[in-house]
């Protein structure tokens, strides 16, 4: 093999394997009889036209390699995730809810309003109903479910110009997978399967450890400071992590999970110094999750060539 | 149609082609304009099988080297014959709004194939 057919050989790795199988002999054979007599590296020109191909079949072939690849599984996964997650955001209102309602039935007896009191109520339950159609595993009626609950829930946010920073986004972003997950992929009970009913069952139970934690009037209740109870959340978040980490759909659903959830963690603000309603609207609704959306996307792109394609390839070719 | 996608049925309407061959071919058809290199060739390559326009014909080894010959498939033809219309059409309604003394000018200036 001469020096400029083995730079070529490297420079071909631009193109999918599949691709690489059917053509790469062809066009070593096509770049070394259009090379000069003398040459000994690529043209600059002839690398960039074979990354421009190669990112171009790429391109082309993604939706189906997607679709073969373990996205099945990780849509599958997302399918039950979402939907636990989105539930226990209702939980955790409703929780808050009751908890207060000695105090609101106080403050309506002196004036008060039970709307504004509770004006979130309505989206919070049209997302806990859309979380539970989806947990039945019945895709259109969840796409349904989802949009009204969509609908509701811009309305109830513009009506009150309440734009709770990241966390409002949140349901909404978690609807949108639910939705796309179970219209998409191979549905809940596939979901269920790859997740295991133990993981299943602990998953469950750490979304309700967090919800505990994370309802402010529990905690003041039982007396654990607001630090404790962010350490709950963060442990209660990391097991469930590891645990969907062990495999290579849980690591994908993951990332993609980390759209609606670290715009939570990372910008706990609310936009308030914004004045214009509509700016902070677009900053919580559309900024901070494309932001976050594309740094998760980032990040499973790397985790899709540097660690899970090495390793499913080694795990393939027995060593020897 | 893009040229390169032109250049290649062009090349592959009169007999099936390998891949270095088509290459040569699109040069001499757009008069040593056009050179398609490997990456742009294979993709569009990928693009008209995928299409069906192109279909791969048959493999040979020369000199250790696999050669894979690709032929324009029926539905190619008919892509390339609606194109060549489209083309001649457009052609002959700027040859009409020149008029034939500004078509020689131009032809005088351009050298003959």
């Amino acid at each position: 093999m001469t020096a400029l057919e083995d730079r070529y050989r490297r420079w071909l790795r631009w193109y999918p394997a599949e691709h690489r199988r059917a053509h790469e002999e062809e066009m070593l054979g096509v770049l070394l009889a259009a090379a000069g007599p003398d040459q000994t590296r690529p043209a600059v020109r002839d690398v960039l036209d074979l990354a421009r191909g190669g990112l171009g079949i790429r391109i082309r072939r993604a939706p189906g390699a997607l679709a073969r690849g373990g996205w099945r599984d990780a849509t599958a996964l997302l399918g039950v995730i979402a939907p636990l997650l989105l539930l226990a955001g209702t939980a955790r209102y409703a929780a808050q809810a009751i908890l207060s309602l000695p105090d609101a039935t106080f403050a309506a007896t002196h004036g008060s309003s039970w709307w504004i009191m509770y004006y979130s109520a309505p989206s919070h339950l049209a997302w806990g109903i859309a979380a539970v159609v989806a947990l039945c595993g019945a895709p259109r009626a969840t796409a349904a479910a989802v949009l009204a609950a969509l609908v509701l829930s811009v309305a109830v946010l513009a009506a009150n110009d309440d734009y709770a920073g990241a966390a409002a986004a949140a349901p909404l972003l978690l609807g949108l997978i639910t939705a796309g997950a179970l219209l998409a992929g191979p549905g809940a009970a596939r979901g269920r399967e790859v997740l295991g009913r133990p993981r299943l069952i602990g998953i469950v139970v750490l979304l309700a450890v967090a919800v505990f934690f994370e309802t402010a009037m529990v905690r003041e209740a039982l007396g654990i400071t607001w630090g404790a109870g962010l350490a709950g959340l963060a442990g209660a978040a990391l097991v469930a992590t590891a645990w969907l980490a062990r495999g290579a759909a849980g690591r994908r659903a993951l990332v993609a999970l980390a759209v609606p959830l670290l715009p939570i963690m990372t910008v706990p603000y609310y936009p308030g110094y914004v004045e214009d309603p509509l700016a902070r609207c677009l900053i919580t609704m559309v900024a901070v999750p494309a932001v976050t959306g594309l740094v998760s996307l980032a990040a499973l792109a790397a985790l899709e060539l540097l660690v899970i394609r090495p390793v499913t390839a080694r795990r393939r070719r027995p060593a020897g | 149609m893009q040229e390169p996608t032109f250049l290649i049925l062009t090349a592959l309407a009169a007999r099936p082609q390998h891949g270095y061959g088509i290459m040569c071919d699109a040069e001499q058809i757009s008069d040593g304009r056009v050179r398609l290199r490997a990456g742009t060739l294979y993709a569009a390559l990928d693009r008209l099988q995928a299409d069906g326009l192109v279909d791969a014909d048959r493999e040979e080894v020369v000199d250790g080297r696999l050669r894979r010959y690709y032929r324009l498939t029926d539905d190619g033809a008919a892509a390339l014959a609606t194109e060549v219309e489209r083309l001649r059409r457009r052609a002959e309604a700027a040859a009409a709004r020149l008029g034939p003394a500004r078509l020689r000018g131009a032809q005088a200036t351009v050298p003959a194939v």
